[in-house]
């Protein structure tokens, strides 16, 4: 069991090349006590059947009906963190939890939502790089009773060409592996850094919402969002919206009242951080 | 066009239109628009300025589509025309089908 965040997270694996993968990676991170109580437990086996001998597979098991397909076990790293980020989103319901990346510099959080491709992990992965402290490259989780948001950090996870614009722009970021031929091309894991494992319950506020298009050979373009679009961006980017009923038109209501947002055209990482650090000025 | 003179509409025209019951709604509002919770539904609705105005003011108690558009146009003094009665048209009609209002015309 190892802590991330505000959660406690029961992990079984006996495939070697994700024990291995698993220790890289969360390397950093406090193992639980025996007596404290998972939030989640998850284990990624191999499949049953004639796979168990040829072309091995990998599954995540989390104790319910969920929509996995297996994948060659060399990938079983991404079927450990599509469990994880499975389980936090159908199981944390104390956070109104929305689909985006998030960093925090001095106590202000910066949340970056996105779709996959739109440039949200490349993004994040580039102000981390730059002293900002990782929360989360996939969720936000809001705290509705005092408007936070909580860190939950753990692995980076880059998808294609984004690699390689990181390794060039942050060497001194920790690639652990670059696993190819996965449904989502070539996915590589950045370590997270020790003061973000340490610091996972420290919350911040939130300030500042970032939507990146990143575009090759963009001039930097930003257009000021306006609260009814950032309402409407938390609300659909949110993956328990709806059981927050009154409670979350509330919150986010109030959220986005303290909050400035932008549309960020680029193609200049250095150029979209210099965006993000006046933001939250 | 006079600014009473109501351009000829669907057959809404004529209808009285009162917030459907048991609806309390929940709002923000922004100058351009807002949205809208349904405790009833748990829906929330995103709102443009003229919705949120037309929405409110049925909010307020039973309007026929002639009084509503009138309304409307008199807030966001903007002229009484076709444009605006066909969107308020539309506007009342998508407001029935989510539930959020209902006819009262006829009580039978």
């Amino acid at each position: 069991m190892f802590h991330a965040g505000p959660f406690v997270t029961r992990f079984k694996t006996r495939i070697p090349r994700l024990v291995s993968s698993f220790r890289s990676n969360y390397t950093h991170y406090a193992i639980a006590d025996a007596a404290e109580v998972a939030d989640f437990a998850l284990t990624v086996r191999n499949t049953g059947g004639w796979r168990r001998w040829v072309r091995r597979q990998s599954m995540p098991d989390v104790d319910a009906p969920a929509p996995f397909v297996p994948l060659p076990e060399r990938h079983a790293t991404i079927m450990l963190e599509m469990g994880l980020n499975w389980m936090v989103a159908t199981r944390a319901m104390r956070y109104l939890i929305v689909h985006a990346a998030v960093v925090e510099r001095d106590g202000r959080a910066l949340v970056i939502p996105g779709d996959s491709g739109q440039g949200k992990s490349t993004l994040c992965a580039a102000l981390v790089s730059r002293g900002w402290r990782l929360f989360s490259d996939e969720f936000a989780f809001f705290d509705l009773e005092n408007g936070t948001v909580v860190p939950y950090p753990r692995p980076i996870s880059l998808k294609n060409e984004s690699i390689k614009v990181i390794r060039n722009f942050a060497p001194e970021l920790t690639i652990t592996e670059t696993l190819t031929g996965t449904p989502k091309g070539t996915v590589a894991y950045i370590r997270p850094e020790p003061d973000w494992v340490a610091r996972g319950e420290e919350p911040a506020e939130p300030v500042a919402i970032v939507t990146p298009h990143y575009e090759a050979g963009a001039r930097l373009e930003q257009t000021p969002k306006i609260a009814g679009d950032l309402f409407m961006e938390l609300a659909t980017s949110s993956v328990n919206y709806d059981r927050f009923a009154a409670r979350g038109f509330e919150g986010v209501g109030k959220l986005v009242a303290g909050i400035r947002g932008i549309e960020l055209h680029y193609s200049a990482l250095d150029d979209a951080i210099g965006a993000a650090e006046a933001l939250i000025r | 066009m006079d600014r009473d003179e109501i351009p000829e509409s669907g057959e809404l025209s004529g209808e009285t239109w009162c917030l459907a019951p048991g609806r309390d709604l929940l709002w923000q509002k922004w100058p351009e628009g807002g949205a809208v919770f349904d405790p009833a539904s748990g829906n929330t609705q995103f709102l443009n300025l003229m919705a949120c105005v037309a929405l409110e003011r049925l909010e307020g108690g039973p309007l026929s589509s002639e009084q509503l558009k009138r309304e409307v146009s008199k807030y966001l003094d903007i002229p009484l025309d076709d444009l605006l009665c066909s969107n308020l048209d539309s506007l009342i009609s998508h407001f029935d089908s989510l539930g959020l209002i209902e006819s009262c015309s006829n009580p039978e």
